[in-house]
């Protein structure tokens, strides 16, 4: 046997060894996935139709996620397990990539228009005019599937308190303090510390406004401050679904223009009409909130 | 190359060593100021030692490299003038007042960057600044500029020299004397133009270090202090105006954040019916570069009014070829964050107020001779920690740039004094101290235009240009 075929036997037991492995490896995932069915944690539990740990998922709803029925919140990002259910994220996944509907965009987009080019639907250089119309009707789709795709809050469940001066001082003052730091975002580190740091200077805005909405859920809230809370909490659950898909402007770039155009064009001036209805909430109601973020929009909005 | 070496062993060794080392003492205490940088922890630089050799660096090479003219004057008064002809005096002053000019590019050259822009934008310890208290001598500026007055300074020492050489007022004495006092009364042609409006202007003086970072709570607290002297400056700009920020105020990314542009414009009708511009400057990103821009914010639609800082600070805004060059010897990061490059608006900004011409500090030092009708500059001296003989230099700029426009001149100060010029150089207005301020005045427009503002120095660079040639030729010719 010459030294030429010693060595191609070599290889050929090489990538015999590799496919065995690699054949070993995945029906061992398979396995796995199969052990973590839903329908056996049905069969294996106790079946309840309550809440026993009420997070809005019943015990019955739990059993089919395979999340725990005592603990609200299985995957410890902060959300409960109903809220992201309905609002259509992983129970089991922590956040922010836990979107049960996840879509991208750019190649939804770039696989129709290519097919249609192919099939000889779409024809660029005979018909302008149609199809420049079908390009806007894929545009508009990207923009339907962006807005089905991002996801939805749970009407939350805010503890209400009497309106009292002190209370309206205290909740204005803890808003204010929580939130003047995003709105007033002095950093410059997203426009000149190149592609990566901009990446991550995305998703920790996300993460922190994602946080902050937390924190703001639990905190008493007075009657009059219904409506603005309620909004508040609105505007930074989708300002932090927004930023996150900025930051994946990498592997799906439509998605983040459309959040960075829903940013700028939607959420931006509902934020400024909001602090200008809240510094005017705050004068009528001859609040003195101990912020220095108010003594801003009352000099500017005065 | 031996006899070029022995060339230059015979210049340093001659007379050249007298301008020199005068040169080095003058300059030497010019760019004193550069010691007010240490420890250079502003800069992001830890190390007390590699500050210190840092800042030994630039001063040497900045004092050497300038005292270099000085130098090869004094070289070429003893080798290249015939001093019996009544044209040498006019020749002393030609000759120096080409080095000066010359001396005005050295800065840029020397401290060479990606941000650089060349040109005689350096004018530091230029000999006319120490005139501008003398009002005669400044208002000679509207013809010819700071290197007239270079001209005929140099041109009265030499001509002082000659009569006490010569102790008797000779015929040829008579005629130099005569010729000078001509030159002079020529720097008294009047310029054409009329003054326009009265313009209420105030200035909010800020009081902001230069560090490599601020917390978002101090950027916010600064915010809200400028946001009140704003309120409190309109206040007193009854019939509206101008209110002025300094360098790096950066009021934009606040306004932007906080309100719509309608909403802008009903703060701006608010803060003033009859009309407020507020001038502000700050860092932008244009191209994937950061530069330093001026805008005009106005209540009025569509203004988009701005002006690019072009003129950069080396070491401040940009790091020089050698200081990189240096840092990497020491194995250290040679590029800074957020490093500056020159920006591409100049034209004056025009607002509802006038049309004016904008200085951004270190602009100040370089001719400005744009068709506006007052001049308004922004500086900062966070980065001096308000070194007052920076501030001296800058103030004696200022002075020469509105006498040789003849504009009124604003300026804005951050960490430094603020102040208001007229149309002669002369300082008209000036807060007590640096801090959080406001100074208002009215200044004057006018839409004159200065014999130095329509030709620039090229007139009495030619004139002296003549006058070295011919008495260079006429020692050859001997």
């Amino acid at each position: 046997m010459t030294n030429k075929i010693r060595f191609l036997l070599f290889c050929l037991a090489l990538i015999t060894a590799f496919s065995a492995y690699t054949f070993f490896t995945s029906f061992q995932k398979t396995s796995q996935f199969k052990n973590a069915s839903p329908l056996q944690a049905i069969s294996d539990k106790q079946v309840s139709t309550g809440d026993s740990d009420g997070d809005s998922l019943s015990d019955s709803d739990e059993s089919l996620w395979n999340t725990d029925f005592n603990n609200p919140d299985s995957d410890g990002d902060g959300y409960l397990d109903g809220e992201e259910v309905a609002s259509g994220h992983d129970p089991l996944v922590a956040g922010p990539k836990d979107s049960l509907t996840e879509i991208n965009i750019t190649e939804k987009v770039t696989t129709l228009i290519v097919s249609g080019i192919y099939a000889e639907d779409l024809k660029p250089k005979e018909d302008n005019q149609k199809f420049g119309q079908a390009l806007s009707n894929v545009a508009n789709a990207a923009i339907d599937d962006f807005y089905i795709s991002q996801p939805q809050l749970a009407k939350p469940a805010v503890r209400s308190v009497p309106g009292t001066k002190q209370n309206q001082e205290l909740y204005i003052t803890i808003v204010g303090d929580s939130l003047k730091n995003e709105i007033l975002d002095f950093t410059e580190a997203a426009q000149t510390n190149g592609a990566d740091s901009s990446r991550e200077y995305f998703i920790e805005k996300s993460t922190r406004l994602k946080s902050i909405q937390q924190r703001l859920l639990i905190i008493d809230v007075p009657k009059e401050w219904l409506d603005i809370h309620t909004e508040i909490i609105d505007i930074l659950f989708r300002l932090s679904a927004d930023y996150y898909s900025i930051s994946e402007y990498n592997s799906d770039p439509m998605r983040a223009l459309i959040a960075i155009n829903e940013v700028k064009s939607v959420i931006d001036p509902q934020i400024k009409s909001l602090l200008q209805r809240t510094n005017k909430r705050i004068s009528e109601n001859s609040l003195v909130p101990a912020s220095s973020f108010y003594e801003i929009l009352r000099l500017l909005y005065q | 190359m031996v006899r070029f070496k022995q060339y230059v062993r015979q210049i340093i060794s001659s007379d050249f060593t007298y301008g020199f080392g005068i040169g080095l003492v003058y300059f030497g205490y010019i760019f004193s100021w550069m010691w007010s940088l240490y420890p250079l922890e502003m800069a992001g630089i830890a190390n007390p030692w590699l500050a210190f050799t840092l800042i030994l660096i630039a001063f040497l090479l900045s004092v050497i490299v300038l005292a270099l003219p000085w130098g090869f004057f004094s070289w070429l008064l003893n080798n290249g003038l015939h001093y019996k002809h009544w044209t040498t005096p006019f020749a002393i002053a030609g000759i120096f007042t080409l080095l000066e000019y010359c001396r005005s590019w050295l800065f840029g050259i020397l401290w060479l960057g990606d941000g650089s822009i060349l040109g005689p934008l350096w004018t530091f310890g230029n000999i006319a600044y120490w005139f501008s208290d003398i009002p005669w001598i400044t208002r000679t500026a509207a013809v010819w500029g700071m290197y007239g007055i270079t001209f005929l300074v140099t041109l009265f020492i030499a001509l002082l020299f000659s009569t006490f050489r010569q102790r008797s007022l000779s015929t040829k004495l008579s005629i130099q004397w005569t010729v000078f006092l001509l030159i002079t009364v020529l720097g008294f042609t009047p310029a054409r133009g009329q003054y326009l409006n009265a313009i209420d202007v105030a200035v909010v003086q800020t009081n902001n270090p230069t560090r490599p970072t601020y917390t978002q709570n101090e950027i916010i607290d600064d915010f809200q202090k400028k946001l009140t002297l704003i309120s409190s400056a309109a206040k007193q700009l009854p019939g509206g105006g101008i209110i002025l920020l300094p360098e790096g105020a950066g009021l934009s990314t606040g306004f932007s954040s906080l309100l719509t542009p309608n909403q802008l414009r009903e703060y701006l009708m608010k803060l003033s019916p009859q009309g407020i511009t507020i001038i502000n400057n700050g860092k932008v990103m244009v191209d994937n570069n950061i530069i330093s821009r001026t805008q005009a914010i106005t209540p009025e639609e569509n203004n988009l009014e701005y002006h690019d800082k072009r003129t950069l600070s080396p070491w401040g805004e940009f790091r020089p070829y050698i200081a990189k060059f240096v840092l990497r010897l020491f194995g250290l990061k040679a590029s800074i964050e957020n490093e500056l490059m020159p920006g591409y608006a100049q034209g004056p900004l025009a607002v509802p107020q006038g049309l004016f011409s904008i200085a951004i500090c270190s602009e100040i030092f370089a001719p400005q001779r744009q068709a506006a009708e007052a001049i308004l500059g922004m500086g900062s001296l966070g980065f001096f920690d308000g070194n007052t003989l920076v501030e001296s230099q800058v103030l004696s700029a200022a002075r020469m740039r509105a006498a040789e426009n003849q504009k009124y001149l604003v300026w804005a100060s951050n960490a430094g004094r603020s102040y208001f010029i007229n149309d002669r150089g002369n300082t008209i207005k000036i807060t007590s101290q640096p801090g959080y301020e406001i100074l208002t005045g009215t200044i004057v427009s006018n839409n004159i235009r200065t014999w130095y503002n329509l030709l620039g120095d090229w007139p009495i660079l030619i004139v002296s240009l003549a006058v070295s040639f011919l008495a260079l030729k006429r020692r050859n010719d001997k």
